[in-house]
């Protein structure tokens, strides 16, 4: 599904990533996780294209990124449904409407759009407020909705960066089960984080990232290779 | 299209001023280009009155007599260059006379009918029989000497006036030209720096749309269509101003212009005329708009 090979990525003198590699299978649930700084982003970055490695390749799907024209770039961003960590919603369009445009972008009718808008946002506990504009939603709210737009457009890859950063813990949770739901129907979730409270809570595969070094794959299958 | 007209109208919305300068000067533009399209229209017409129907006048001898004057018109009656002919009686003279210096009453009372010559006035089918047709006059025995009837600036010659008349014209529209060039590209500045602007306010919707994966086009269609919608409404209102303007002052100008059609008389010619210069400008609006934002967005966006 995705699989980084030896990435690196400088900023100039400084290194965001260095030698990165892993690989996610379709259907994993997987933690990102390391302190502020240590390249999860830079990820998600290069997931969606819009930076690309200084050496190494990213590869989506067996298909290199680096390879990707720029004509396909916005084919990319429609298969992967990013929950940004500053949520990126339309501030002069409502919630509905916010959701309605990820449909909209992929030239789904407007019936339909209605539709699968509505059901999203009662997945994601918001039909109630699908009237509002992002400036009336509280964090928790901001962060469904980006969620729910996410998931509208029935993705193959979710990355939520840092979802549940500026949230108590029991929006926290919930947006977390949400995912894991996601996750139970098929969909390949990457959740970025440095809450390790949550990472040991779910018991899912960890990612460990510190100073742009993989420094930790808690994947079951390496795990049986180191044992060997 | 609907969810991109509809985001174009929600971003005119949010900033009504710089859409109202836009459409403003868009508004004058159009409303001077209409108005230069009718007169350059208005010169063509006054051209082509004179190109079709050059009068000469041939001033009859005091002494010639009514055998005399009759036989000259029969022969150009029957000559096949010549388009018309008239009679125009020394008391008659007076009256053109008096007509014309109405406004000062004391010069038509110092003179007589007698001092004024009786002419023969007529008309030929092709421009290239004038000279030919003003020498054999001249010869005529009755004739006393032959003249023009129409003259713009004291020319001697039909084709003088002719020369004259196309001279008019060309400057007519190559200062139309150069006025609505000027004019086109002011707008297309103007609206160019406009959505530049638009699309600086909407650079983090910009940013997010690319994100989730809008292509470009999905980005730039309403901001196209935005620029579409002031070079349309800029076109509707110049022209509805000049088609007001001109209907309140039509019937002054072809009162001034008498027989020479410069404008349509009947209202169906005249907004047949309108409406093609309207179709014209939609079309010369459209350009700009779709030039003008795509330039803007080219320059501003690297989505």
């Amino acid at each position: 599904m995705l699989e980084f090979v030896n990435v690196t990525k400088k900023f100039g003198l400084v290194k965001a990533l260095e030698n990165v590699s892993f690989f996610i299978e379709k259907g994993e649930f997987v933690f990102l996780t390391g302190p502020s700084g240590a390249g999860k982003t830079t990820i998600l970055k290069m997931i969606i294209r819009e930076i690309v490695p200084t050496s190494g390749k990213v590869l989506f799907n067996n298909v290199s990124l680096d390879d990707l024209k720029k004509k396909g770039i916005p084919y990319l961003r429609q298969e992967v449904g990013v929950v940004f960590q500053d949520y990126k919603l339309l501030e002069e369009r409502t919630v509905k409407e916010n959701i309605g445009v990820a449909l909209a972008i992929k030239n789904v009718s407007p019936q339909e759009r209605d539709e699968r808008t509505r059901g999203v946002l009662t997945m994601v506990g918001l039909a109630d407020k699908e009237g509002l504009f992002p400036s009336q939603l509280s964090g928790g709210e901001l962060q469904r909705a980006a969620l729910a737009r996410a998931l509208v457009v029935n993705p193959k890859l979710i990355f939520a960066d840092e979802p549940t950063g500026n949230l108590d813990r029991e929006t926290a949770n919930m947006i977390i089960e949400l995912l894991a739901k996601v996750n139970k129907e098929g969909k390949t979730v990457i959740v970025a984080t440095h809450d390790l409270e949550m990472v040991r809570k779910y018991k899912k595969r960890v990612l460990k990232l510190e100073k742009g070094k993989l420094v930790q794959d808690s994947d079951p299958k390496l795990a049986g290779k180191k044992e060997k | 299209m609907r969810e991109h007209l509809r985001i174009s109208f929600s971003s005119i919305r949010r900033a009504p001023f710089q859409a109202t300068a836009a459409v403003m000067v868009l508004t004058i533009t159009f409303f001077v280009s209409t108005l230069l399209a009718v007169l350059t229209y208005s010169s063509h017409k006054l051209l082509v009155f004179f190109e079709t129907r050059p009068q000469i006048i041939a001033f009859l001898k005091n002494d010639a007599s009514n055998e005399q004057i009759d036989v000259l018109m029969q022969k150009l009656k029957n000559d096949s260059r010549v388009e018309s002919v008239g009679y125009v009686a020394k008391e008659e003279a007076l009256e053109i006379y008096k007509e014309a210096t109405k406004d000062n009453p004391l010069l038509a009372e110092l003179v007589s009918p007698s001092i004024f010559p009786a002419s023969v006035e007529f008309s030929v089918k092709n421009l290239e029989f004038t000279e030919e047709l003003f020498e054999e006059v001249k010869n005529e025995t009755v004739v006393d000497k032959v003249s023009f009837s129409a003259s713009v600036g004291g020319e001697n010659k039909i084709s003088d006036v002719i020369g004259r008349l196309t001279a008019i014209t060309r400057y007519v529209r190559l200062g139309g030209a150069v006025v609505i060039g000027v004019l086109a590209v002011t707008s297309f500045l103007v609206l160019m720096v406009v959505i530049g602007m638009r699309i600086t306010m909407r650079r983090s919707e910009v940013e997010s749309l690319s994100l989730i994966g809008a292509t470009n086009w999905f980005i730039r269609l309403p901001i196209v269509f935005e620029a579409v919608i002031y070079s349309f409404m800029g076109v509707l209102i110049g022209w509805m101003l000049a088609v007001v303007l001109l209907m309140y002052v039509t019937p002054s100008i072809l009162n001034y212009f008498g027989s020479v059609e410069i404008l349509p008389r009947q209202s169906v010619e005249f907004f047949g005329l309108m409406g093609m210069i309207l179709l014209i400008e939609l079309a010369v609006g459209l350009v700009i708009a779709l030039i003008g934002s795509l330039l803007a967005v080219s320059r501003s966006l690297r989505v």
